[in-house]
């Protein structure tokens, strides 16, 4: 059984107290998630990676809300660096360089690999990636293989990773049972289970629409603006294949 | 084997002068397009449809542009509308309006289930559907699957629909050969194909790092990011079931 609290991760309160050890990636996407939540995600976060021209992102993002000086730089930066401005690596000087020049992957999974060595030595629980699905169609897709490629690592060098954007989170159930616990803000808003890989039957609790051993596939059923039951606290999915969840999330910090 | 022909959609020339008839489905609320080609591609259709929100962001467009008196309404509104605004529809009070509040589709689906009967009668043998990759990750994959669904459901006849951004051109590719055209704007631009919905086994020629019999599939191998060779007039593509095209127009 998988369980997941994308609550943990959405509001500062609850970041601050759940106290969980996690690595913070910042892609190459305006960023627009509300600034509190940003900077406690950044502060209490044990690795900090920006990739390639997210390095640019957060580097605007804290010229814009005057916080050059008050958050410690990136841990690392990644990426093939073909998209990162110099002046954003003469900036973060304390930051250690990895540059991931293979072109069979992308700078994602490229993250997610040089973060492998730090799962067991930082104890790490889960990686927050802050990422707008939005520009590029192919770059959305790619990052969805990079968490379908990570899903298949062992247990040892795999860790849940939630996409977070301003207005959703999205993360990958695994085969099998899952339970997602639904923050109370969230519970009036939308959620999605997408069988990107194939298709794959699915049974659910807890939604508007549920399933019962439904085969869901692109060309047929693919559950999108779906909704909560308005009882439950969680939702229960089961699945054959790992599926993509997606949730709409609130504004609350 | 079906051959595309991009530069009819892409091209303000090449739309005016082509005989091909398509009609426009506008579903985004913002259309960031260039305003004369999306002027060219409204005025040259012979079906336009906005869908809910999207007829917000028609009649912004329109009033940016000042083209308010100088172009056509849209031939039908749709969707459940709940995204769309009174003053809109004041606005375009002469517009019939096909009004669906069927929770089971999406209203992308809705607007090609209404679309289809006026395929028929003008003869339509592409859409063009203007639209943008929002934020919500659902209503993208949601999209993808109408594509899907709206291909299924045509089997042997092709009638593609083609989503144009400001940025790319996508659309699913049938099963078995396809050529891509490639106009002058998308030579030595960023392309990809994405087995969305199933692994897929393919073939290419014409890009920068082509497949030979490879099997795309989540988890493993999914040609994003990938370019259309500089040499390349023609793309070929051979897949064992529909896949899913992208094409940059411009730099991004």
């Amino acid at each position: 059984m998988n369980k997941f609290f994308p609550s943990k991760i959405i509001t500062k309160k609850e970041v601050l107290e759940s106290n969980l050890n996690y690595a913070l990636i910042i892609l190459n996407r305006p960023i627009q998630i509300k600034r509190e939540l940003i900077e406690t995600l950044w502060n209490n976060s044990l690795i900090n990676i920006t990739v390639d021209g997210g390095t640019n992102r957060w580097l605007n993002f804290l010229k814009n809300n005057n916080l050059e000086n008050k958050l410690k730089h990136p841990t690392l930066i990644t990426g093939d660096l073909d998209s990162c401005h110099a002046e954003s690596l003469k900036f973060f000087t304390q930051t250690k360089v990895i540059q991931t020049v293979d072109q069979d992957e992308t700078d994602f999974t490229k993250c997610l690999r040089v973060l492998e060595p730090f799962i067991n030595e930082l104890k790490l629980d889960h990686t927050v990636v802050i990422c707008e699905n939005s520009g590029r169609l192919d770059h959305i897709i790619a990052n969805i293989n990079t968490l379908y490629k990570n899903q298949l690592k062992s247990n040892e060098i795999s860790r849940p990773v939630f996409m977070l954007s301003s207005t959703s989170i999205s993360f990958l159930l695994p085969e099998g049972k899952s339970e997602i616990h639904i923050p109370e803000c969230a519970k009036k808003l939308w959620c999605a289970l997408m069988p990107i890989a194939g298709p794959t039957t699915v049974s659910t609790e807890g939604l508007k629409w549920n399933m019962k051993n439904f085969e869901m596939k692109f060309g047929g059923l693919v559950s999108t603006s779906n909704k909560y039951d308005g009882i439950s606290d969680f939702v229960k999915v089961e699945c054959n294949l790992p599926i993509l969840w997606s949730m709409g999330i609130c504004d609350e910090i | 084997m079906y051959k595309f022909f991009p530069k009819n959609i892409l091209n303000i020339k090449e739309i005016k002068k082509s005989q091909i008839k398509y009609g426009v489905i506008i579903l985004n609320n913002l259309i960031k397009l260039d305003p004369l080609h999306m002027e060219t591609l409204w005025k040259n259709s012979m079906v336009n449809i906005t869908v809910d929100g999207g007829t917000n962001g028609w009649l912004n467009f329109l009033k940016k542009n000042n083209l308010e008196e100088k172009l056509q309404d849209p031939n039908l509104i749709t969707g459940d509308l709940d995204s769309c605004h009174a003053e809109t529809l004041t606005y375009f009070k002469d517009v019939k309006i096909i009004q669906s509040n069927d929770q089971n589709e999406n209203d992308f689906s809705k607007s090609l289930r209404a679309l289809e009967p006026l395929c028929k009668e003008f003869n339509l043998n592409q859409v063009v559907v203007v639209t943008d990759n929002s934020g919500r990750l659902d209503q993208i994959m949601s999209n993808i699957n109408t594509l899907y669904k709206n291909h299924l459901k045509l089997k042997e006849h092709i009638r593609p629909a083609y989503m144009l951004t400001s940025t790319e051109l996508s659309w699913l590719l049938p099963k078995g050969k396809s050529e891509i055209h490639i106009p002058e704007c998308a030579k030595k631009q960023k392309c990809a194909l994405m087995p969305v919905g199933r692994p897929t086994v393919v073939s290419t020629e014409g890009l920068k790092w082509n497949l030979k019999k490879d099997e795309m599939k989540f988890g493993g191998l999914v040609s994003t990011s990938n370019k259309i060779d500089k040499q390349t007039d023609v793309v070929k593509i051979e897949s064992d079931f529909p896949i899913l095209w992208s094409m940059g127009i411009r730099d991004d």
